[in-house]
């Protein structure tokens, strides 16, 4: 048996074995570090583009400036070393300059790039000055050239051929510098000498056709000029031919000219004695002018002594009718061509008649007064002796008939321009209705003989009624109302309806009034204006679109016709009356009651002797109407003796001034006029009946 | 040595990049720093001095190790040979024990069988030994080995933290000073 015996294992255990680790601390700072490194670099990179970019864009912009600066010089000298300045302190201004915040304006570390962009820069720049330079030491050269050329061109001119040459030589030298200066190439040099030869001898050229061409033309025979080529020589040649042969004619038409000035002269002063002859004196030294054998050359010679033995002959011709200088033309002809100036006498005579009958028949009165004829002039017109003007007007018209009755003219006119001026000034002037209503009546009255010229200087129709209604005894206050009234009419201060409105309603008779009298529409129109002017007158302010007055428009109308009295009152006289129902005019002074117991008077027979008691004859009628008739021969109609109940039914209406006619209206509606045997209207004197059966 | 050279060096650079920090913290713009050449500045010396702290700590960590070890392989040794006196008294008992069972078995302690018995048992105690002696020779030769390593590294460490920094400086150098390749 075995004791248990305890035991441990051999091993005594374990050494320890501990390690320590290095701190990180400082590799994560060297991280960090490096970080800050790299943003930091890449921060600086980035600024410095930026900076670098900003500033290429400055350095562009400032040499581009400084370029266009120097491109205004014009001294190629000047501008390079302006420009070798200019570039260094641009750059010196980037180097030392700042920026607003204090850095450097160029980056210490952007040097090396900012010295490549602007020299890069400035290189361009300096090429393009240089070149500019260069273009302009050129322009010098040429510019030298040019004044050189122009010079000697215009000192050829006036320069012999030696002289000529001698300008050639020197710029043949400066052309020959310009060739080895590079300027020009060999062939615009030999273009240059030749233009310069060419114009120099087109320059003397020139001077010389223009002082002397025929000198030009020997010189050119002698071999000078030959440089100008053939087409310019043969041109300059012809020209001084030209000038040659201008010279020479020249000459001749001075003379030719010289002596149609003295013919003209001679001719004025023939015509001048020829006036004076006519006014009957004798010119200074006529004698001695007429003898003078030039003068006797003249063409106007022959007519004046002509007319010289006429006026010595027939001291009267001024006076002569041109009826009368037509018999002397006869006369003339008829006579034997024996005496000296005989044809011409007979040229002047003809010429004197055409001329006097032109001046006759253009204006006689005024002809008449130059010949010294008594024409009587006008005198002022005065209102309250209105008498002178009349006479004077009078005698002017009697003038002018006695011109035309004697043969002296046919045109009738009575007055000259200077009257016709004076005239119608005074009929400007006068504007007083009462002046005025005198002047009409004067014109009216001195011009009667002549209506055609009361139409000429008065044309105006109220102005004419006016005058003959004064003539005729009207009332002048009628006659002032009138031209007042016109008047007012024609300033505006009253304007009427118009004329339909004042007529239609009442009025429709009165157009027939005017109808079968010659020139009815004519004095319709002067008695309606002059009726309006009388209502606007009387009527003060009219309403154009009120109603007219239709009484007091009759009244005017009764009076403007020559009527006094209340119109259509049996006290009513003259003017407008209704005779047997029928409107018509009534001479002045005539009532209704006058005329329609005359008319009933025709054709009745005295049964007593005192006429007390009558009978209706029908043979008497005609008998009474024959008594009254214009050309004294009775109404008949149809060829038939007027019946009793025919004659009833007649009407009558005016014709002329004091003649009236009797009409019917048969059933056609026809308005017939009785007719006398021999074919004419039959028409009475309003007088006659009257005088012969008022009673 | 390298930490002696590059000391001025280092104390330049953390000396204008204090200066500089100091004088933009005062808001003037009379330096003309930026903020890219101030982050450069900075992140340089802190690469730089960052590099030498790290290779001056991993230093001195492998200078430590290297004394641990060398601590260690002492302790080895000594239980090695505690080991090794322990096999041996361990050996002897069981010899011991043989001869008292051959006694106890009547066999006599000069017979051959004995002997030989004896002279087996004391070859066997002879291999024991050697056995526990060879494992602790070799122990303490890679202790020996390891201790030199963690030495060796330390002056890597402190040559490597020493070029870094140099690295790092270098690098920066052009943006520092702008005008280094002009002025040479």
């Amino acid at each position: 048996m075995t004791l248990t015996v305890p035991r441990a294992g051999i091993n005594p255990g374990r050494a320890a074995a501990p390690r320590v680790e290095a701190g990180q601390a400082g590799a994560a700072a060297a991280q960090l570090g490096q970080s800050f490194q790299r943003i930091g670099g890449q921060l600086e990179a980035d600024r410095l583009s930026r900076e670098m970019n900003r500033m290429q864009v400055d350095l562009t912009r400032d040499i581009n400036r400084m370029r266009l600066d120097l491109e205004a010089i014009g001294d190629p000298d000047q501008l390079e070393t302006e420009f070798a300045s200019r570039r260094d302190a641009l750059k010196s201004s980037y180097l030392s300059g700042q920026r607003d915040n204090g850095r450097p304006m160029v980056d210490p570390r952007n040097r090396e790039r900012f010295d490549l962009v602007f020299d890069g820069l400035a290189n361009n720049a300096e090429l393009a000055i240089g070149r500019r330079a260069l273009a302009g030491r050129l322009a010098q050269r040429e510019s030298t050239y040019l004044e050189y050329a122009h010079t000697a061109t215009v000192a050829a001119a006036s320069s012999d051929a030696a002289g000529r040459d001698g300008y050639l030589q020197q710029g043949e030298a400066m052309i020959a510098e310009l060739q080895a200066a590079g300027v020009i190439n060999a062939e615009e040099a030999t273009r240059r000498r030749q233009a310069l030869a060419s114009d120099m001898e087109a320059a003397a050229a020139i001077e010389l056709i223009n002082s002397d061409p025929g000198a030009f033309l020997d010189a050119v025979d002698e071999g000078e000029f030959t440089a100008l080529g053939g087409v310019a020589l043969a041109r300059y040649k012809a020209n001084a031919q030209n000038r040659v042969d201008a010279e020479a004619a020249k000459t001749e038409r001075n003379s030719e000219l010289e002596l149609a000035a003295a013919q003209k002269q001679i001719g004025t002063q023939l015509d001048e004695m020829v006036g004076i002859w006519n006014a009957d004196q004798r010119a200074a030294n006529e004698d001695e002018f007429l003898t003078r054998p030039d003068v006797m050359a003249h063409p106007k010679y022959p007519e004046a002594m002509a007319q010289r033995a006429l006026l010595l002959e027939m001291p009267a011709l001024n006076l002569m009718t041109p009826a009368q200088l037509r018999e002397q033309i006869a006369v003339e002809r008829a006579t034997p061509k024996t005496r000296e100036f005989q044809s011409e006498r007979l040229t002047v005579l003809e010429r004197k008649l055409e001329s006097e009958e032109r001046a006759w028949a253009a204006d006689p009165i005024a002809h008449a007064r130059a010949k010294g004829f008594n024409i009587p002039s006008l005198p002022d017109f005065d209102a309250n002796d209105p008498q002178a003007y009349v006479r004077a007007l009078r005698g002017s018209t009697a003038a002018s008939a006695a011109l035309v009755d004697q043969g002296w003219t046919d045109n009738d006119a009575v007055f000259d321009a200077s009257d016709l001026k004076a005239i119608r000034q005074t009929l400007t002037a006068t504007e007083n209705p009462r002046d005025r209503a005198v002047l009409a009546q004067s014109i009216v009255a001195g011009l009667a003989d002549r209506p055609d010229v009361i139409d000429e200087i008065a044309g105006d129709p109220v102005f004419q009624l006016v005058g003959r209604f004064g003539l005729a005894g009207g009332h002048a206050a009628v006659s002032e109302d009138i031209l007042q009234g016109q008047q007012m009419i024609d300033a505006g201060t009253v304007e009427l309806p118009p004329v339909r409105d004042r007529l239609q309603p009442t009025f429709d008779a009165v157009e027939d009034l005017f109808v079968d009298i010659p020139g009815g529409p004519r004095i319709q129109s002067a008695t309606m204006a002059a009726a309006d002017a009388l209502y606007a007158a009387r009527q003060g302010r009219v309403d154009p679109a009120g109603n007219i007055d239709e009484g007091l428009y009759r009244q005017a109308l009764h009076e403007v016709m020559g009527g006094t009295g209340k119109q259509g009152t049996r006290r009513a006289r003259g003017g407008l009356q209704e005779v047997n129902g029928q409107l018509t005019m009534l001479p002045i002074g005539v009532s209704v009651d006058m005329v329609e117991t005359s008319l009933a008077n025709i054709g009745q027979v005295s049964v007593t002797r005192n006429r007390r008691a009558t009978n209706f004859n029908e043979s008497q009628m005609s008998e009474d109407l024959a008594e009254i008739s214009a050309n004294g021969e009775p109404p008949v109609v149809d060829g038939r003796q007027l019946d009793a109940r025919t004659f009833e039914a007649m009407q009558m209406r005016a014709v002329r001034d004091g003649v009236y006619e009797f009409f019917y209206v048969n059933n056609a509606g026809e308005v017939l006029v009785p007719q006398t045997p021999s074919g004419a209207p039959y028409r009475f004197k309003m007088n006659d009946l009257l005088l012969g059966f008022s009673e | 040595m390298c930490t002696v050279a590059l000391a001025p060096l280092f104390s330049a650079v953390g000396g204008g990049a204090t200066a500089a920090g100091a004088t933009a913290a005062a808001g003037t713009a009379a330096s003309g720093l930026t903020a890219g050449s101030l982050f450069s500045g900075i992140g340089t010396a802190l690469a730089v001095g960052g590099s030498i702290v790290q290779g001056v700590q991993g230093a001195r960590a492998a200078r430590e190790n290297a004394r641990l070890v060398e601590e260690q392989r002492e302790t080895e040794r000594a239980i090695n040979a505690q080991r090794d006196q322990r096999a041996r008294r361990q050996f002897n008992s069981e010899i011991r024990k043989q001869f008292a069972e051959l006694a106890e078995r009547g066999v006599a302690l000069d017979s051959p069988t004995a002997v030989l018995l004896g002279q087996e048992a004391a070859r066997e105690l002879s291999f024991e030994s050697q056995s526990i002696r060879q494992t602790g020779q070799a122990r303490d030769t890679e202790l020996s080995a390891e201790a030199r390593a963690y030495r060796s590294r330390a002056t890597t460490s402190l040559l490597r933290g020493g070029l870094t920094a140099a690295d790092s400086f270098l690098t920066a150098a052009p943006d520092l000073w702008p005008s280094l390749g002009n002025a040479a």
